[in-house]
């Protein structure tokens, strides 16, 4: 008998972590008898893929009490609800106080404020005024319940502060009906919720991680005519007319296109788990799932909806990176052009490959005829000029930026090393501006002279946010910065797991004689999680790059990168 | 040719206007006053103030106060009118009392090693990117230490794995001296390679003696020593940016005191 050497472990599988383990065969029974469920076909599910399975592993029941929130606007949550029973109100703008929503309402010093730190702010580190939290204690603020990924939302006591109850009627809102289901896009796309919903009675939901969500809309038909209405009827229209491209098309124009445009998606949509565990190596251009590839028939538009594409033409027995596309950008445009006046295909001049996923809106070559002397012409990326260009040291930049996913940042810190001196101001200028103790590490990264330092990048896609159980990390609706309410986080770490960069650190804090605050249950430090928040309490902008002496430092989308390195 | 900002096209501008405008004031006005170094001496001082007040401002970081980049710029551009305007007060290149000796000695120490400072600023970031392998200052001893730490275990398994002692003999007696903390720092200064050629001799007298199944471990022995050799690169470097700041600031803050001191002699017995 062979001697057998490793530790033995059964292949992990997708359902060994089920949403809610402890659903019992009663509650299964419950959720087979709700009429949206039980009007799923479940002989359409593979048998790989059971609708039982799903309905099991990937939903759980949760029950709110009126006034409670639900869903939170702005949130980034990764599940959807269907109320089985009682009503809940979708909250219209302009939405609820921020404050209520356990969001700090951004605010930038002022000039006394900023002069008065050097004597206000404390010596010691990470101190905090312990009178903030004791005061929530006695219930004016808010009580965290993490139940779990997906599920967010903040429970105010009655004792004391104003109850999401009391000032319900006081906003504007649209009653959701039992049967209702909400969350689906912004669960399905990694967008922000669109809008906070509150229960208006005593709640009894069915949460649906967006895994079983995607299934339940591949096999069944009925559910996916409800998600892509309501997808349709709710971002497509907007998202359509809101591209400059479509600028000049009126709303009937606009209804035909939207229409017409057919919705795909590519890549995983938990890039980051892969990434974080494997690193770059695992994702390689050619292990990307293709969405055009170079020579292929080009059919119509693509709208780049949500995530990032890479652009690359074959070049030698490789494929060469010449730019990256992101929400908002399209390809396929020039190809469309030049079929129009040729009247031949040329097929695709370049491959589009997802760069972790990517959501593309596709508007067919003939729905693009009709409207083709409407479009607004636009400054065309031309891409096969791009490619024309001799390969440089910019070519190995774009490369290791798209790779390390530098590109999902909009305020990546970028160090030019051949200009930092290596002083440390920018880490001493965090420091006193953030309690004595800096939120970003000088080191990180390096290529080519240039280095990303471990900074938050405030990214586009900003997968920290998933999961936040108090939604204490957020991104601020004016500047789009992504910060965390220290006051609401309760210092469980998801956000610093998720970043994939890590760029989130947990701080043990203390109080104003440098002592530790404990819990006195376990006798354990509190812990907040910190990160970069751009100096936004700040006057001037980040603290960091005003320290630094020989301007060798920038914050920076990778859109911008050639105008950094030519100043 | 670099591109001239427009901030520094400005700095540039009102800086040789104000250096025009003291030697006017010093050269043409000033020989018709009495005593023409009073005025010069106040202008000096106020003048030599400016470039100071950069320390001041690295301290203020949360005050918005513009860019410590901006005020660098101040720092050196005045710094560097300070010297004319220095041979304008003094009438010449040297004075004659011991205390103004001292003060003049002084002055240039801190004037040179501003133009060293800058010059470093523009010379060794280039060569740190050269060396690769970006390494933060505080952390190179500890680096140095996990380098010896890799070494030693290396070692061990050499003795174990090939049952010979030659390479360990030949590390405690000659090469433990490389490891042990950063070495050959005035050769990594002017970017020599004294380092590669003692590191080779050293290879070279004891590879005779190494079975092939040995040798490897000497060839990653000498992996570990070229990282080393760029941790010690960096830490002698950097090493020399912080040593000219440390050098630098308290010559300037001795300046001003002495500066200071020399203004109220001046007040008390000379006019």
């Amino acid at each position: 008998m062979n001697d057998t050497s490793g530790t033995a472990l059964t292949r992990p599988k997708r359902w060994d972590s089920p949403f809610d383990p402890n659903l019992q065969q009663v509650e299964l029974g419950t959720l087979l008898r709700i009429p949206e469920i039980a009007a799923i076909d479940a002989s359409a599910f593979p048998r790989s893929l059971p609708l039982e399975g799903i309905l099991r592993n990937d939903c759980r029941f949760i029950h709110r009490q009126s006034g409670e929130i639900i869903i939170r606007e702005g949130d980034y949550g990764s599940s959807a609800f269907l109320l089985v029973r009682g009503s809940a109100k979708a909250v219209l703008p302009p939405g609820v106080p921020l404050e209520q929503l356990g969001r700090q309402q951004s605010k930038t010093k002022s000039r006394w404020e900023a002069f008065s730190q050097l004597w206000k702010n404390s010596r010691q580190p990470e101190a905090r005024d312990v009178s903030r939290y004791q005061k929530k204690e006695a219930g004016i603020a808010m009580k965290g319940r993490a139940e779990g990924l997906g599920t967010v939302f903040i429970d105010r006591q009655e004792a004391a502060g104003p109850n999401l109850r009391e000032i319900l009627p006081t906003l504007a809102t649209q009653p959701l009906p039992q049967g209702s289901l909400f969350g689906e896009i912004a669960a399905l796309r990694r967008e922000p919720r669109s809008a906070s919903v509150v229960a208006d009675s005593q709640c009894l939901l069915l949460e649906i991680r967006w895994q079983g969500l995607r299934d339940i809309r591949k096999y069944d038909n009925g559910w996916q005519q409800i998600i892509d209405q309501s997808y349709r009827r709710n971002t497509l229209f907007t998202h359509l007319s809101e591209h400059p491209l479509f600028a000049n098309l009126n709303k009937q124009a606009l209804e035909k296109v939207a229409a017409a445009t057919r919705f795909e998606n590519y890549g995983s949509f938990e890039w980051f788990n892969e990434f974080q565990q494997r690193g770059v190596d695992s994702i390689q251009t050619d292990q990307e799932p293709v969405v055009a590839a170079e020579g292929e028939y080009s059919d119509g538009l693509l709208l780049i909806a949500a995530g990032f594409g890479r652009v690359t033409v074959k070049t030698g027995n490789g494929q060469r990176t010449v730019t990256y596309l992101r929400s908002g950008d399209c390809y396929g445009l020039e190809e469309f052009l030049l079929n129009r006046e040729t009247g031949q295909n040329p097929g695709y001049q370049s491959s589009l490959y997802a760069t972790g996923y990517l959501d593309v809106l596709r508007v067919p070559g003939h729905a693009l005829e009709e409207i083709v002397n409407e479009l607004k012409s636009l400054p065309q990326a031309n891409f096969s000029a791009l490619a024309a260009k001799p390969i440089d040291e910019s070519d190995d930049l774009l490369e290791w930026a798209v790779s390390e996913r530098f590109i999902n940042g909009t305020q990546t810190m970028l160090i030019d090393l051949n200009k930092c001196v290596r002083c440390d101001d920018c880490v001493r200028a965090c420091s006193r501006a953030h309690d004595g103790n800096p939120r970003f590490i000088r080191q990180g990264q390096v290529l080519d002279g240039y280095m990303v330092a471990n900074a938050c990048m405030h990214c586009n896609d900003p997968v920290c946010l998933i999961g936040c159980p108090t939604g204490a990390i957020h991104r601020t609706t004016e500047q789009g910065i992504v910060t965390i309410n220290d006051e609401t986080c309760i210092g469980c770490g998801v956000c610093a797991n998720s970043c994939p960069y890590n760029n989130i650190r947990l701080v043990e804090i203390n109080d104003s004689q440098g002592k530790e605050i404990v819990d006195p249950d376990t006798s354990l430090p509190i812990t907040k999680a910190t990160k970069c928040d751009l100096c936004a309490e700040q006057r001037g902008g980040p603290a960091c790059v005003r320290a630094c002496p020989t301007n060798a430092m920038s914050r920076l989308d990778f859109h911008q990168l050639n105008q950094f390195a030519g100043r | 040719m670099p591109k001239l900002s427009l901030s520094t096209l400005v700095l540039t501008l009102s800086s040789a206007t104000l250096l025009l405008i003291a030697c006017y004031w010093f050269i043409i006005d000033g020989r018709t006053l009495a005593r023409p170094e009073i005025r010069s001496g106040y202008l000096l001082l106020a003048i030599m103030l400016l470039p100071a007040l950069l320390g001041v401002r690295k301290r203020l970081s949360v005050i918005p106060l513009g860019t410590v980049h901006g005020w660098t710029r101040v720092h050196v551009v005045f710094g560097a009118l300070l010297l004319p305007l220095f041979w304008l007060h003094l009438g010449g290149f040297w004075p004659d009392g011991i205390y103004e000796q001292i003060l003049a000695a002084l002055f240039y120490l801190v004037t040179a090693g501003g133009f060293a400072g800058w010059l470093m600023q523009k010379r060794i970031p280039n060569r740190l990117v050269q060396a690769g392998n970006e390494v933060i200052f505080e952390r190179i001893p500890e680096e140095i230490i996990e380098c010896r730490r890799e070494v030693e275990h290396l070692i061990l398994e050499y003795q174990k794995e090939t049952g010979s002692d030659t390479l360990a003999k030949h590390y405690v007696d000659i090469l433990s001296w490389y490891f042990f903390k950063p070495r050959f720092r005035i050769n990594h200064l002017f970017s020599g390679e004294a380092h590669e050629h003692w590191l080779r001799g050293k290879y070279r007298i004891i590879e005779r003696y190494l079975a092939p199944d040995e040798k490897k471990y000497l060839r990653r022995l000498a992996d570990i020593a070229r990282r080393k050799a760029d941790l010690d690169f960096h830490y002698t470097h950097q090493g020399l940016l912080k040593l000219w700041l440390f050098l630098h600031v308290p010559l300037a803050a001795a300046l001003v005191v002495f500066s200071m001191w020399h203004l109220l002699l001046v007040h008390l017995y000379s006019i």
